[in-house]
C-alpha cells in the first residue's frame, strides 16, 4: 500500500529543550488503515498526533502527506483545512456556535456554495445522529453528543485523514464505544486513514492496528496488547 | 452561516465589554463630530455675517490680528468713498458685550446714513430715526431668546437700551446681533471717532483689474488700513483659526482615545480566545481568515460605534449651540463630507487597533494556542 503519511526521524523537545517528548520517531500509515497509538501519559503520544497533523512544528525529521512534506510550504493550513480532520478529547467547540454552525465551520474557506454546505453539514449531523440538536449550543450538548459533532466537523470536508486525540476520554464507556463505532463507520464510508490516541485498551483492540509509544519511541505492538494495563492519565 | 455570523456572536458574548468599547469609541467619534462641525459652522457664520452686505472689500487696521480689536478712523470712511472705483464706503464699529440671561452677544454700530438700516427686512417694528437716543434693533432670534418685543428695554453693557425693531438676518451671527447708531455705541465703548472696519463695494466688482486697480489706489489713500476680499476674511480671523486648531487638536486626541479603547478591547478578546483561535487553525482556517475575523470584529465595533457617535455628535453640536453662554455665535454646519470623514476614520482606526494582535494571534502554531486556551 501506498503511504498516506510518513512520519520520518521526528523529535520534538519542550522546556527549554529539558524535556524530549519525541525521539526520532518514523511511522507510515497507509490509506483507509485504523490505527492506535498507545502510550503512557507524557509519553509523546499527542504530541505525535499533533505534528501529524500539521498543528506543531517538529525540532528535527520531516512529516510528508501524500508524498509532500508538510512544514517545508505555505500549504498547512490548506492541507488541515481539506485532507486533515481532528477530534481532540476536549472536542474544542466553539461555545458561541450551533451544532450546525461548528460543523459548517471547516467548509467556509473551502466550499463557496452556500447551499452546498447546508446539504452537506444536514447529512454529517444525519450521520452523527444529531439532527434534533443541530440547532442547540455547545453547552446545552452532552459529551458525546459534543464529540459526535466534532467528528462531524472533522469530517466536514472528506478528509483523507482523520486525526482522534483520546476522542473517549471525556466519555462514559457505553458512550465511548459508540463513539468509537461512529469514527470506525464515517471513515469506512469516505476511505480516510484513522489514527486515534487513547488509553483505553478497548478501544485500542477496535483497530486493526496498534502502536506503542514509550519515552518518545515507537514500538510496534501485536493488536489487543499494547494498550492492556496502562493507567489513565489523571487530568 | 456567513463569515460575519462569527465576529458578530463574539461581539455579543461579552455584551457589556462590547457596549464599554462602542460607548468609548461613541464619545470618541461624537467629541470629533461637535467639535469639527462647530469650528466649521464659526468659520462659515463669520464669512456669512460679513458677506450678508454683499460687499466686495472689507478695511481693516493694519497689523491687528483680529477683526474685534481693529481700531480705524472714522473720518477714514469719507476718505475711502471719494476714491476712484469705490461706490459705497461704510464704517462699522463691533464689540461683543454682556446682555441680560447670561447672554453674550454681538454689538454692532452702523452710521445714520448707512443704507443698510434701510435695506433690513423688519419682523417687528422699525430702524432707529437720526437722533435717537439709547435705542437698538435686535436680530430675530436674540429677540426670540429674550422675548423682548419694540418698545421693551434690554440691557446691554450694563445700561439700558429701548427696542425699537427686530430685524431678519441670513445667518446665525447676525440674527444674534444687536444694532445701534454708530454714535451711540463709539460713545458706550469710549471709542469716540473710531470703527472697527470699513465695508466697501466697488463700481466694477465684476472685473478682476478695476478691482486690483480699485485695491491698489485705496491702499494708497489709506496706507494704516488693510484691506481685504470679503469672502477671505474669515479664513484670516485669528479666532476661526485657533477654533479650528483646537478642534482638530481635540479631534486627534479623540481619534487617538478610539485606536486604544478598539486595540484594548481586541487584545483582550484575543487574549480571551486564543483556544478559538487554536481551534480555527486546527480545522484548517489560514492566518489570513483569522486576521480577517478579529479585524471584522473591530470593524464592527468601529462601525457601531461610529454611527452612533456621528449621531451624538450631530445633537450634541445642535445642544451646545443652543446653550445662552455661546450667545448664537456657533451654529454647526454638520456636512456629508464631514460625517463621512469623520466615519472613514474612525474605520481605519478600529481596523488599526486590532491589527498588531490579530496578526500575533493569526501566526501562532496552533498547538501552542490549543495548549494555552
Amino acid at each position: 500500500m501506498t503511504d498516506l503519511i510518513r512520519v520520518e526521524q521526528v523529535s520534538r523537545r519542550f522546556g527549554d529543550g529539558r524535556v524530549e517528548a519525541l525521539r526520532g520517531v518514523s511511522l507510515s500509515i497507509a490509506a483507509a488503515e485504523k490505527i492506535a497509538i498507545t502510550g503512557p501519559s507524557g509519553s509523546g503520544k499527542s504530541t505525535l498526533l499533533r505534528i501529524m497533523a500539521g498543528l506543531d512544528r517538529p525540532d528535527q525529521g520531516r512529516v510528508l502527506f501524500e508524498g509532500r512534506e508538510i512544514y517545508g510550504g505555505n500549504g498547512l493550513a490548506a492541507l488541515r483545512a481539506r485532507r486533515i480532520g481532528m477530534v481532540f478529547q476536549s472536542f474544542h467547540l466553539l461555545a458561541t456556535l450551533t451544532a450546525v454552525e461548528n460543523v459548517e465551520l471547516p467548509m467556509l474557506g473551502v466550499e463557496r456554495d452556500a447551499a452546498a454546505r447546508v446539504r452537506r453539514v444536514k447529512v454529517l449531523l444525519d450521520q452523527v445522529g444529531l439532527t434534533e440538536r443541530a440547532r442547540h449550543r455547545p453547552a446545552l450538548l452532552s459529551g458525546g453528543e459534543c464529540q459526535r459533532v466534532a467528528i462531524a466537523r472533522a469530517m466536514a470536508n472528506r478528509p483523507a485523514l482523520l486525526l482522534a486525540d483520546e476522542p473517549t476520554g471525556n466519555l462514559d464507556s457505553e458512550t465511548a464505544r459508540s463513539i468509537v463505532d461512529l469514527m470506525l463507520a464515517v471513515a469506512g464510508e469516505t476511505g480516510a486513514a484513522l489514527v486515534m490516541v487513547t488509553h483505553d485498551a478497548t478501544v485500542a483492540s477496535r483497530m486493526a492496528r496498534l502502536v506503542r509509544i514509550l519515552d518518545g519511541r515507537l514500538q510496534e505492538a501485536a493488536a489487543g496488547e499494547a494498550a492492556a494495563g496502562e493507567p489513565r492519565p489523571g487530568r | 452561516m456567513r463569515f460575519s455570523t462569527l465576529p458578530a456572536r463574539n461581539l455579543t458574548r461579552r455584551p457589556a465589554r462590547t457596549v464599554l468599547t462602542v460607548l468609548g469609541i461613541v464619545v470618541a467619534v461624537g467629541s470629533l463630530v461637535a467639535l469639527l462641525s462647530l469650528a466649521h459652522g464659526f468659520a462659515n457664520a463669520w464669512l456669512t455675517s460679513l458677506n450678508e452686505r454683499k460687499t466686495q472689500l472689507v478695511a481693516v487696521q493694519k497689523g491687528m490680528v483680529e477683526i474685534l480689536t481693529s481700531s480705524l478712523p472714522q473720518a477714514l470712511v469719507g476718505q475711502l468713498r471719494r476714491v476712484e472705483g469705490v461706490a459705497s464706503a461704510n464704517g462699522a464699529l463691533l464689540a461683543l458685550v454682556p446682555a441680560e440671561q447670561d447672554y453674550t452677544m454681538l454689538f454692532a454700530g452702523w452710521s445714520d446714513d448707512d443704507t443698510e438700516w434701510r435695506n433690513r427686512a423688519y419682523v417687528e417694528g422699525r430702524a432707529p430715526q437720526p437722533g435717537e437716543e439709547s435705542v437698538v434693533v435686535l436680530g430675530e432670534v436674540l429677540a426670540l431668546a429674550l422675548d423682548k418685543h419694540p418698545g421693551d428695554t434690554v440691557r446691554l453693557l450694563y445700561r439700558p437700551f429701548r427696542i425699537v425693531g427686530v430685524a431678519r438676518f441670513g445667518n446665525a451671527i447676525n440674527n444674534n446681533m444687536a444694532l445701534a447708531p454708530l454714535g451711540q455705541i463709539q460713545t458706550l465703548l469710549h471709542r469716540e471717532g473710531t470703527v472697527s472696519l470699513i465695508h466697501l463695494r466697488l463700481t466694477h466688482a465684476d472685473r478682476k483689474e478695476m478691482v486690483a486697480a480699485t485695491t491698489a489706489r485705496l491702499r494708497a489713500a489709506a496706507p494704516e488700513a488693510a484691506f481685504t476680499a470679503t469672502g477671505d476674511l474669515a479664513d484670516q480671523n485669528v479666532i476661526v483659526g485657533l477654533l479650528d486648531a483646537i478642534a482638530w487638536a481635540t479631534s486627534a486626541i479623540a481619534l487617538f482615545m478610539g485606536t486604544v479603547i478598539v486595540a484594548n478591547t481586541l487584545m483582550m478578546a484575543v487574549a480571551e480566545r486564543t483556544e478559538e483561535i487554536g481551534i480555527l487553525s486546527a480545522i484548517g482556517w489560514s492566518p489570513r481568515r483569522i486576521l480577517a475575523l478579529i479585524l471584522l470584529e473591530g470593524l464592527m465595533l468601529g462601525a457601531i460605534g461610529g454611527l452612533i457617535g456621528c449621531a451624538a455628535g450631530v445633537a450634541a453640536a445642535y445642544w451646545i449651540s443652543s446653550l445662552p453662554v455661546v450667545g448664537g455665535f456657533l451654529e454647526p454646519q454638520v456636512t456629508v463630507s464631514l460625517v463621512a470623514e469623520v466615519f472613514v476614520a474612525v474605520i481605519l482606526v478600529s481596523g488599526v487597533g486590532g491589527l498588531y494582535r490579530a496578526w500575533r494571534a493569526s501566526r501562532a502554531l496552533p498547538a501552542e494556542a490549543l495548549r494555552r486556551g
